[in-house]
């Protein structure tokens, strides 16, 4: 069991440019439900260092609803001080979930996703 | 943001959000308070291009008015539920599922027909904006179709 569970902790993280990257289709792909939101989170967080950066990767994702989005950034945002980045996606889900977040949440965790959509405006600008 | 980036996967993707969050609507706000038959009725015909998902549970007025009581009909609770950032489960920080939904199907090649109560919603499959009317037939708990 324990060689089980570290080797999934292994595999959800890998380091990139002295960041951790949470690579979300370890958590599957499709991303449904509030619950299963807050369950990828406390399943990961013994392994989190809430001082360091992170980066969240939804490639190999197909779809994320708003509300397991919403739970698990919220979570991961306090968690961590918000030191989270999401890296830039095609993922349609995460690309419509985005303004909204922005528009509705304040603090750390609107900063984050407003500093997503303006990496990936910019990007697409370009 | 335009997220109609990689054709027909972008539209699984949105699909899966609609489906996925209207979906879990049903059983999260009506966990421990279904008032007959528990669960959701989930269909679908890829070649005619619909989704149906329906639910006996309390309905969109119920749930809502548990926080906001003076809400008048089940249209006024869908334009709320549609439009404002606001969850039957307060204070839970919760409440954006329902306008990412709205902003989907008006913006993308998705429909939605959402009854509950006498109230209904109405998205075109084409992009276009959202009605909400009135209608006389009783909808038990949540009933939507999703086109695309």
């Amino acid at each position: 069991m324990k060689i089980y569970a570290a080797s999934i902790q292994l595999s959800l993280f890998n380091l990139t440019n002295q960041l951790k990257v949470i690579h979300h289709k370890q958590f599957g792909k499709v991303l449904v439900s509030r619950p299963a939101g807050l369950e990828a989170f406390n399943a990961i967080r013994p392994t989190l260092d809430p001082a360091e950066p992170i980066r969240l990767d939804f490639d190999g994702v197909l779809t994320v609803t708003p509300s397991w989005f919403d739970e698990f950034l919220t979570q991961l945002s306090q968690y961590t001080d918000g030191k989270v980045e999401l890296m830039p996606t095609d993922n349609a889900s995460v690309l419509a979930i985005l303004p909204i977040l922005a528009e509705t949440k304040d603090g750390k965790l609107s900063s984050i996703v407003r500093n997503a959509i303006n990496r990936m405006s910019g990007r697409e600008a370009g | 943001m335009n997220y109609q980036v990689n054709g027909q996967r972008s539209v699984v993707s949105l699909l899966g959000l609609v489906v996925g969050e209207i979906g879990d609507n049903s059983f999260a706000h009506n966990v421990g308070n279904w008032p007959d038959v528990p669960g959701v009725f989930f269909a679908y015909a890829i070649d005619k291009r619909f989704i149906v998902l329906a639910d006996r549970g309390r309905g969109v007025l119920t749930t809502l008015r548990q926080v906001r009581p003076n809400l008048a009909d089940d249209s006024e609770a869908l334009r709320v539920a549609f439009t404002e950032i606001v969850s039957g489960r307060d204070p839970e920080k919760r409440g954006n599922g329902l306008k990412v939904v709205r902003r989907v199907t008006e913006s993308g090649e998705i429909g939605l027909f959402f009854r509950s109560g006498l109230g209904k919603v109405e998205i075109p499959t084409a992009p276009g904006t959202m009605h909400i009317s009135a209608t006389d037939e009783n909808i038990r708990g949540v009933y939507t179709v999703i086109t695309f």
